[in-house]
């Protein structure tokens, strides 16, 4: 690349595709584009300009946050310049696309081998990956393990671990002293003063809910960092409370009676009471206090407050307020100590166990990326990842967590600084779909980025058009966030609705596609019947669930029967509220898929299997047995009585199996023999079964229960599903259905905001907090303006995602959007119960902007209360490829090979040695163990080594001792050298041993020589200690005798015994001996030397 | 690889059979073995002496000297070295070690020094093949960032090698250098090099200073490549290079997911068989990445015989997993960790054994009747005690506590007994290997019996260890723990797989670099991606590619280089050879194609690349393997009518028909029991038992007229304490204890209410009242039971029959009994169990006007008083009518259909009444008898 950047470099790369004269553009670009704006499309585009401006592949971060995005970036980059270099049609778009300028196919060509060429450097992939290959490159800085096992919050093991901890953790609590009262009470807390039974979820819940922030921000001076003025002292107190009875006097009087109004005498006497019971929370709640001026506007019962009682009540209501405050903050502290401790454990174990969770590495980075010495550490990351990065594409940008802004900060401010037009940022997201700020994911990180120095409001540019959905569709998106601020029913979300107001632009359709949308109401009870034949049969099958999701199941259906192969999302807010659709979609038999598929067992027969496998686990589950004895199963694991004995003899064989040759090939046996058991689909899934069961048996552990937990928490896409889909709208994100039905509107959006434990007070998101603390109630938040404040920013981020949410499931559809929601109710006077069109729901929110009046909205519901474009959409135009993969349309697939008909395997023999041959194969654990050896190990080569050196005993002479001891040396040094010389002296002394190794007229001696013959199937390798042979006058091997030296000692009564235990071994041994030297094994004779015992003893084998 | 054992035998370096004098090196392990087949077979008769064949791994050690001036000890071995690292690491300054790790493991912390010292040792081996040792990178590496890290590691270095030169040792790779610098390279063999092309700096520098007489290097490929190597046949980085691998496109397929690549393998070996007969072991299959078990197990599901040529790891062998778990359970003695081990088929096993040995019975029927209910009793303890630590004080009964108490002594048997806890690590080889004496000593072992085999080869590596253990120098042994010390064990079986018996023929599995000198006539590679092929070096954060290609190693491009030239002589010694790419991973992660098989000319490479990135192609469903039969006979079991039918019922078990017949048949007919032992915590049940029991304390005379909250307090708190304990032992887990606080919590409350209704006139008649009534349905007889918690009097209002409730919800006798029906706003009865507790008080004299109530103890105390229920005489009536239908439904067998809403919590027979299945209401049809899917 040219060291001068000029105009037309800068125009040709980064210049809008419209006008390729246009004025110098800025290298960097942040887009703000819509749903279905093709953003993807945009990113390519970007990251092909860089590439013909000749950046080198590895330089360009392109990220992005789920793999199927991912995917799709590569398939654009690579495959639209494959294309390009194949067609000239293709070629002439691209060329349109980076920007007019002339594109030649070599080009092309060229710029696609540089990718290939780098592609193992590739910077392409999602944030966690890129992080994940990032931390890896520092593992010693980030002190990660070598092999870490890396998995999600969601999965078993890390389950598993948090239990531990937590149990851990309890047990530190209750040896501190007062540490179980703490506990005790911030549970209390936790379930709104109540004491829960179970304490273990409980725990676990504020470790899924809490641990990421405490992580974030460990720091305790955060935590309970405010001082609101502290409590009175006793004295003080109760001066300020009894010196107040006068002030009774001050209560206005009833016109009528003259006697002090009852009600506020009432009131104040309470006031007191509770004040004096230190019942502080009560005080607040107390109509009195709640009507002191300003916030509660000074009048009780419509009667101002008198000024005395007003500053009679001041200080109690300060006193009372600050108490409140006391014990909340003392609960914060509590908590930060129990997440703190809780840490600890975790940590331990988890390192303990080598596990990592994306959300580590992330966060182990964010905090290993000093904000100071950013430099230093982008150089040290650079190096090792062999690549620095000059250009970062950053996908779905408003879905960045804070963590992984701090990384990426690092990039981007560094790129954005140098403005030498060769480092460019590229941006592209959609504040408006911001849905992940429960976990972190801050849409203000997009503001900032566009303040970045060297890109300042640069470059920006917003895409609306659609390249998705229907006009029909969009209009009734325009329609409902148009003009938010003027729906009644977000009244109150102050600035919320005015804010994401702003990044809203009317969105339209660039291409033309037909459309229908519908906002309808359900049943509110009985109404089922209307919709599906089967009532009687529910009934008496006694289903009985809320009749809002049973009519919806009805809906669902019949849609899903009008617009047959089409795909239906059904998109939920909460996880939970599908189980009750779900169910009901079921009973009426439509086939659903849940959010990434359905666990295995949704076939009878994996759950059977799974049984099986749990009743391995626990011999006494009479149902598991039960189960399994009354399957096909029974038969194929010998289970045929639910008796225990039997179950356990069972189960035993069960795990020994499993144990021996893993889950996936045992289960695999099984689903073979099962086969004509099963229909299809059954062995479909069980054939997925199986794939689960390779992934467990990589670190299975002993428990077989384990792996049924496994496969019963993981999801797997059935091929074999309709449709129809259902999801929550996070899932749903960044995919599009046909069609889609969402029937979870109702409920207010801010009933929630009570359950979040932790009040997280910042300026504004992407400021660290200036304090954390356990949320206020509603009263106390009243009473202290602070504490209002915080409340309202935290209120309004929820309500701001609580838009985002609605938009992006309704933005998912490219043909049809089903909106359902209860019927409106009525006062028995026939007037409409007004929440449903001022609550904060999205269901009001809908009625307000459609403008649905009441006369359209039946009690009894199962009314369409708004209706545009064409039911019959579908018919006309059915794209085969919105089709599902009809199933069974790659048949049964039959193999068979032939026989193999060689004399002799033709690889891959069994092998055996011949002292392994000893006693027909059998051995001890006490040999393998090496508990048997005599004279300390080492000692048998060592003497087998001298042995070597001898040749025929009467013809040469022995070796002195120094050249035997320098022998040794070499292949036993730890054994006592002298020690065995001497006892090879003193066995030489032995007649039978000399004659052994006389010559006796052979030709020729063979010492410690290795063999190996092919012998009956077998591989017989091993080494002969010493073998005489005699040779014909033609030098042809006629006879032989070999010897083998045995170390160990033994008693005479055992020598025949032992003898027969090496009969194996010596047959092995003549048998290679006459194939190597090509005589009959007849001709081979041989002889056991035990050299501890100096006898020598023939063996006869024929015997 | 024949012609290469052919010319061994008859041309070779010197002819004939004896090759004793020959050293072969071959690229992997596979190929030696393979090797060596090869000659034996084609030796017979001809007095073959094998000649020492070793991996490339193991050429250095061939070539050097066994002792070096001035280091009498010779060269550490592996496990010598390591413990040396280990212990200077550990011996160190924190400041040193946070420059290699920030978190260093605690000072007895010795698997995390090992770990530690691992990783660094494997810097200095990468190191090593360069030549280099680990000081002196920072002189030979410009632009070397992250410096003082060297720094630390060049300080340790010095001090490993001082350590070892204390001891006369000598490190490995200081070894080769001096070999090379001092001339001391000896081998009295001939050197012949087969296709070992993927030489290092240091072989070369070893194999140069011998004769070139004494070497032969034998290539792969055609000659046309004869440039692409050098003088001892390593390759040419720069000639392969620019060479394209002669890729046939129509063998080379793209598919999505793992199954599918399996699928691949599948129709290539079809389409060979139907090409020309084909038997699996002549079929090789080469597994790049992780593909290995997906694609043997879907041969498998096709009915084909599959070998791994790599084996199983030695780690996850029997014994291996038993001294796993028998540590775990030393280390931390958990409930969990017992269960653990319990459920090791050998210790089972074992147990077993002692037991009989104990009984002094041969047959072991009492005894294997013992196992079955020993693992049951110890789900049963665990549920009735929860799991805490094993104390070795077992509660409860003695008919479970004995039993438990004796298997967990022979568990016991297995720890090493007395003698200090920590000793030096050569000290605990034997009572490691004594543990597994005695649960495999027992019987001999079969070398070739099918199972025994893999426990065989299992305890031989763990036997060498054991003696290496034995070996080691005093000084490097570090103190450990038992526990350590089985980690240690462990951790030196790693990377040491137990093969896969041989004979049977089968289509073997083999890694991408062992194919080189694979002579299958048919193959097909899977895995061919990026990141799979060419094979990362195990990727070390402190070498990358840059810094390497300063310190002279073998980077990316050099594996690319080896690759081409691999993937080329397979190509080339065969035709036909199916190559395998895969679009994604299993988890989904988007894969690239392997550079391998981008490496081709224009036209090519575009086509290939449009192929595999093509868009919009739909996902095939995976291969269907085998033949589904008619129907589907995995059905619900329909109820059987051979049960004796129920002559009697407890008050509770009318509940369980009404909500679900069929729940009720698995339960109170077949008695179904279902338990598991996974409750951290006191459930509900155990909860609400706790409670029950201490607020019998209130019938106590001196309570039953106490007015005093205070006092009932106290006495429910003694009480509650008492039960307690007597439950959950002295130790109990932490959870129930805070389980126990908050019980107590909600127990004053109970004292209050009491309190109030002594003050109110209220006196206790009974407590837990076992009741029985004999009721006439149809003429017959019908026996209901049930147990009343307590019975209060009152001078002027009569009874009041009460049943304490402890769940959360605190919910009243209303709801619990009756309930809306969907569609009907009218209530019918759910649950039957106050109404018929009048039939029972009425034995004891109690009329009908009794008032019934719940005593509601709920997690919000606020709640906590008694709920009356108001039901009048004609909803009462309308109870025992329905009791009677009830009655005369289970006498007549009637227990289906299930009821289509599964309840919401886990009542075990989930699996059983199909509550997961997708077609759950079609399954119940077609389960009953007509119904299609019986057959
Ligand atoms: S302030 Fe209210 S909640 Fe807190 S302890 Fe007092 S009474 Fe209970």
């Amino acid at each position: 690349m040219t060291p001068h950047v000029g105009d037309d470099f800068l125009r040709q790369t980064y210049g809008k595709t419209t006008d390729p004269a246009g004025a110098t553009p800025s290298p960097h670009a942040v887009i703000r584009a819509s749903a279905g704006a093709g953003k993807t499309y945009q990113l390519t585009t970007r990251y092909l300009r860089l590439l013909r401006a000749g950046a080198s592949p590895p330089t360009i971060l392109a990220t992005t946050f789920t793999r199927k995005a991912a995917g799709e970036i590569l398939q654009r980059v690579l495959g639209r310049l494959a294309k390009a270099c194949r067609s000239e049609e293709e070629r002439a778009k691209l060329e349109a696309d980076l920007g007019g300028f002339p594109l030649s196919s070599a080009e092309c060509l060229s710029m696609l081998r540089r990718l290939v060429e780098t592609l193992h450097r590739l910077a392409i992939s999602t944030i966690d990956s890129f992080f994940n290959r990032a931390a890896g490159a520092l593992r010693f800085e980030l002190g990660l393990p070598a092999d870490p096992r890396l998995t999600d919050e969601g999965s078993p093991l890390s389950r598993r671990l948090r239990l531990e901890a937590i149990q851990a953790q309890l047990g530190d609590a209750l040896a501190s002293d007062g540490g179980l009262q703490t506990l005790i009470e911030l549970l209390r807390r936790l379930h709104h003063d109540t004491t829960q039974r179970s304490v273990t979820d409980a725990l676990d819940t504020i470790a899924q809910s809490l641990y990421d922030i405490y992580r974030q921000y460990p720091d305790p001076e955060l935590w309970a960092n405010v001082d609101y003025h502290k409590p009175l002292g006793p004295e003080l107190l109760a001066i300020s409370i009894e010196s107040r009875e006068l002030a009774a006097a001050s209560l206005p009087k009833a016109k009528r009676t003259g006697k002090t109004d009852g009600r506020w005498a009432e009131a104040y006497r309470q006031l007191l009471e509770r004040a004096r019971g230190g019942m502080y929370e009560a005080v607040l709640s107390n109509g009195l206090v709640k009507a002191m001026p300003p916030a509660g506007g000074g009048k009780y019962y419509r009667i101002m407050l008198p000024e005395e009682l007003i500053e009679a009540i001041r200080p109690i209501k300060a006193h009372a307020a600050a108490s409140v405050v006391h014990d909340l903050l003392g609960q914060t502290r509590a908590t930060h100590q129990l997440l703190a401790g809780f840490h600890g454990h975790y940590e331990r174990l988890r390192r303990r166990e080598r596990v990592l969770l994306f959300s580590d590495l992330t966060h182990l980075l964010a905090r290993y990326a000093p904000d100071d010495d950013q430099d230093a550490f982008l150089s040290e990351l650079y190096y090792r990842l062999d690549a620095q990065v000059t250009h970062l594409l950053l996908d779905e940008f408003q879905d960045t967590s804070l963590d992984q802004w701090d990384v990426i900060r690092g990039f981007a401010s560094e790129i954005a600084a140098v403005g030498d037009g060769q480092r460019s940022v590229f941006c592209v997201g959609d504040v408006k779909q911001a849905i992940y700020g429960w976990r972190g994911g801050c849409a203000e990180i997009f503001d900032e980025i566009e303040r970045l120095p060297g890109l300042e409001d640069k470059a920006l540019s917003s895409l609306t058009k659609s390249y998705r959905s229907s006009q029909v569709v969009l209009d009734l998106v325009n329609r409902v966030f148009g003009d938010l601020p003027a729906n009644a029913a977000l009244a109150d979300t102050g600035a919320a609705a005015n804010l994401w107001q702003g990044y809203y632009q009317k969105h339209q359709a660039a291409k033309d596609l037909p459309g229908h949308v519908v906002l309808h109401s359900t049943r509110s009870s009985g109404g089922k019947a209307a919709l599906t034949g089967r009532r009687d049969e529910d009934a008496a099958l006694g289903l009985d669930s809320d009749p809002h999701w049973v009519y919806t199941a009805g809906y669902i259906e019949s849609l899903h029967q009008a617009i047959p192969g089409r795909s239906i999302g059904v998109l939920m807010r909460r996880r939970k509220s599908a189980a009750p659709l779900l169910h009901a979609l079921r009973n009426l038999g439509v086939d659903v898929s849940e959010e990434g598929g359905n666990p295995v067992d949704n076939v009878p027969a994996v759950a059977a299997v799974l049984s099986a496998i749990r009743l391995a686990d626990h011999p006494a589950d009479a149902a598991a047995a039960y189960h399994v004895i009354n399957s096909p199963l029974g038969h194929l694991v010998g289970l045929d009585s639910r008796n225990e004995r039997d179950a356990a003899a069972v189960a035993g064989r069960l795990r020994r199996d499993l144990m021996d040759h893993g889950y996936s090939a045992v289960i695999a046996r099984w689903t073979r023999a099962l086969a004509g058991s099963c229909d299809e689909r059954s062995l479909r899934r069980l054939q997925q079964l199986v794939e689960l069961a390779e992934q467990h048996d990589a670190d299975g552990g002993l428990r077989p229960g384990q792996f049924v937990d496994a496969v019963r928490s993981a999801r797997v896409e059935d091929p074999s599903a309709a449709p129809v889909r259902v999801m929550t709208i996070h899932a749903a994100k960044g995919l599009e259905f046909d069609a889609v039905v969402l029937p979870e509107l109702h409920g207010r959006l801010n009933a929630n905001d009570q359950r979040d434990l932790l009040l997280v007070d910042r300026p504004s998101p992407i400021d660290p907090p200036t304090n954390i603390m356990r949320r206020p109630n509603k009263v106390l938040t009243a009473t202290i303006a602070d504490l209002e404040l915080a409340m309202a920013r935290a209120a309004a981020e929820q309500r701001g995602e609580d838009l985002s949410l609605l938009y992006v499931a309704m933005t998912r559809p490219r043909h049809a959007l089903h909106l359902l929601v209860p019927p409106a109710t009525y006062s028995d006077k026939g007037k409409q119960n007004k929440t449903h069109v001022s609550d904060l729901s999205y269901a009001a929110m809908l009625r307000q902007a459609l403008g649905v009046s009441a006369e359209q909205d039946p009690a009894e519901g199962g009314a369409t209360l708004y209706e545009r474009g064409d039911a019959a959409w579908a018919k006309p135009t059915l794209s085969p490829l919105a089709k599902a993969p009809a199933i069974g349309h790659d048949a049964l697939f039959k193999i068979e090979l032939a026989q193999s008909h060689a004399a002799v395997p033709r690889r891959s023999w069994a092998e055996a040695s011949p002292s392994k041959l000893s006693s027909g194969g059998h051995t001890h654990a006490a040999d393998l163990l090496g508990l048997g050896e005599t004279g300390g190990l080492g000692w048998g080569s060592a003497i087998h080594a001298l042995y070597e050196q001898i040749g025929f005993i009467d013809e040469q002479p022995i070796p002195d001792d120094r050249a035997l001891a320098s022998i040794l040396q070499g292949v036993a040094p730890s054994v006592d050298g002298a020690a065995v010389i001497a006892a090879i002296r003193r066995q030489l002394d032995v007649p039978a041993i000399r004659e052994a190794l006389m010559r006796h007229g052979a030709d020729e001696l063979w010492r410690e020589r290795s063999f190996l013959v092919p012998a009956d199937g077998r591989l017989l390798r091993g080494q002969f200690d010493r073998v005489l042979i005699w040779r014909d006058s033609g030098g042809a091997a006629v006879r032989a005798r070999l010897i083998d030296f045995k170390t160990d000692r033994i008693d005479y009564a055992t020598l025949a015994d032992r003898v027969a235990d090496y009969r194996g071994q010596i047959a092995g041994y003549r048998v290679a001996l006459a194939t190597m030297l090509g005589i009959h094994s007849d001709a081979v004779e041989a002889a056991l030397v035990f050299l501890g015992d100096g006898r020598v003893v023939a063996v006869d084998t024929d015997r | 690889m024949p012609r290469a054992a052919a010319w061994l035998l008859d041309e070779g370096v010197k002819a004939g059979a004896d090759l004793s004098g020959v050293l072969v090196v071959v690229p992997g392990s596979r190929a030696q073995r393979r090797l060596l087949e090869l000659l034996a077979v084609a030796a017979v008769g001809r007095a073959l002496v094998p000649p020492t064949v070793v991996t490339l791994g193991g050429l250095a050690g061939r070539l050097m000297p066994r002792v070096f001036e001035g280091y009498p000890g010779g060269v550490a071995g592996e496990a010598e070295a390591w413990l040396t690292r280990a212990s200077v690491l550990q011996e160190a300054e924190r400041s040193l070690i946070e420059k290699l790790s920030p978190i260093p493991p605690d000072a007895e912390d010795w698997p995390g020094w090992w770990s530690l010292a691992r990783q660094w040792g494997d810097v200095a081996d990468e190191l090593g093949a360069g030549l280099l040792l680990p000081g002196e990178v920072r002189g030979r590496c410009a632009a070397l960032v992250g410096d003082a890290r060297w720094q630390a590691i060049e300080a340790l270095d010095q001090r490993y090698h001082a350590m070892l030169a204390e001891r006369g040792r000598l490190d490995t790779h200081h070894a080769r250098r001096l070999t090379i610098e001092e001339g001391l390279v000896t081998c009295e063999q001939q050197v012949v090099l087969l296709a070992a092309m993927d030489l290092m700096p240091v072989h070369r520098a070893l194999l140069s200073a011998l004769p070139v007489d004494q070497l032969t290097p034998l290539i792969f490929t055609p000659a046309e490549h004869a440039e692409g190597f050098d003088r001892f046949g390593g390759l040419v980085e720069a000639y392969w290079r620019d060479r394209h691998p002669p890729i046939d496109d129509r063998e080379l397929v793209f598919v999505d997911r793992p199954v599918d690549q399996a699928a691949a393998v599948l129709r290539a070996c079809k389409a060979w068989h139907e090409d020309q007969p084909v038997s699996a072991d002549q079929i090789t299959i080469g597994i790049g990445g992780t593909l290995g078990p997906t694609v043997r197990r879907t041969l498998e599901l096709a009915g084909l015989p599959a070998r791994s040529a790599t084996g199983q790891p030695a780690q996850r062998s029997r014994p291996a997993l038993l001294l796993q778990a028998l540590a775990a359970y030393a280390e931390r003695g958990r409930f969990d960790d017992l269960a653990n081990l319990l459920r090791h088929p050998d210790v089972e096993d074992f147990v077993q054994r002692a037991a009989r040995a104990e009984a002094g019975s041969d047959d072991g029927s009492d005894a294997t009747q013992a196992v079955g209910s020993w693992l049951g009793l110890l789900d049963r303890y665990a549920t009735d005690h929860l799991r805490g630590r094993v104390t070795g004080h077992w509660l409860g009964k003695p008919e479970v506590a004995e039993p438990l108490k004796r298997v967990h002594d022979a568990v016991l048997s297995l720890l090493p007994g007395n003698g200090p806890r920590r000793r030096p690590l050569g000290e605990w080889a034997r009572p490691i290997g004594e543990a597994l004496h005695r649960v495999y000593g027992h019987r001999p072992l079969g070398r070739f019996d099918e199972t025994d085999r893999a426990v065989v080869l299992a305890l031989e590596l763990i036997g060498g260890v054991l003696s290496e253990m034995l070996e080691l120098a005093k000084d490097v042994q570090p103190t450990t723990g038992f526990p350590q010390a089985v980690r240690y064990v462990l951790e030196r079986l790693s990377g040491r797989p137990i093969p896969e018996p041989g004979g049977e023929p089968a289509i073997e599995l083999v890694g991408f670099l062992e194919l080189l000198l694979d002579d299958a006539p048919r193959l097909a590679v899977v895995g061919l991606n990026e990141g799979a092929v060419p094979e990362p070096t195990r990727f070390n954060p402190l070498l990358p590619d840059s810094a390497r290609r300063d310190l002279g190693l073998p980077g990316d491009a050099h594996r690319l280089a080896r690759d081409k030239l691999a993937l080329t002589a397979m190509l080339q010694c065969r035709k036909g050879v199916r190559l395998v790419s895969g679009r994604y991973a299993a988890d989904g992660e988007p894969l690239m194609p392997s550079r391998l098989l981008l490496s081709a000319e224009d036209e090519a490479l575009v086509g290939r690349v449009a192929r595999f990135f093509d868009e919009g192609v739909p996902a095939e469903p995976p291969l269907l393997l085998l033949s589904p039969g008619p129907r589907d006979r995995f059905l619900i079991p329909y109820p059987t009518l051979d049960h004796p039918t129920l002559t009697r019922l407890r008050v509770t078990a009318f509940r369980d028909y009404l909500a679900c017949p069929y729940r009720f048949y698995l339960r109170h007919v077949l008695r179904l029991s279902f338990f598991d032992d996974r409750e951290v915590e006191l459930n509900a049940a155990a909860f609400g038992n706790l409670a029950h029991d201490a607020l019998q304390v209130l019938a106590l005379p001196h309570l039953r007229e106490q007015g005093d909250a205070e006092v009932v307090a106290e006495h429910l708190g003694m009480e509650l304490d008492r039960v307690f304990s007597e439950k959950l032992g002295d130790d109990p887990p932490a959870a129930a204890r805070l389980q126990l606080e908050n019980l107590r919590y909600r127990l004053r409350f109970a004292a209050v209410e009491h309190a109030q209704m002594v003050a109110e006139g209220w006196r206790i008649g009974h407590t837990e009242l076992p009741g029985k009534a004999d009721i006439l349905v149809d003429g017959e007889p019908f026996t209901i039971t049930g147990k009343i918690d307590r019975i209060d009097t009152h001078p002027n209002l009569g009874h009041r029959i009460i049943d304490y409730k402890t769940g959360d919800r605190g919910k009243s006798p209303q709801q619990t009994h009756r309930a809306k029906a969907l569609g009907s706003d009218t209530k019918h009865w759910t649950d039957l169990q106050l109404p018929l507790y009048l039939d029972l008080a009425a034995e004891h004299g109690i009329g009908r006007g009794a008032e019934l109530g719940y005593f509601n103890l709920p997690k919000n105390e606020q709640d906590t008083r008694f709920v009356g229920a108001a039901w009048d005489e004609a909803l009462l009536s309308e109870a025992m009518a329905l009791r009677d239908e009830v009655v005369r439904k289970v006498r007549a067998g009637v227990f289906w259909p299930p009821k289509l809403e599964p309840p919401r919590f886990d009542d075990g027979f989930a699996a059983i009444a199909a509550d997961h299945a997708a077609d759950r209401a079609g399954i119940i049809q077609r389960s009953a008898p007509g119904g299609e899917g019986v057959a």
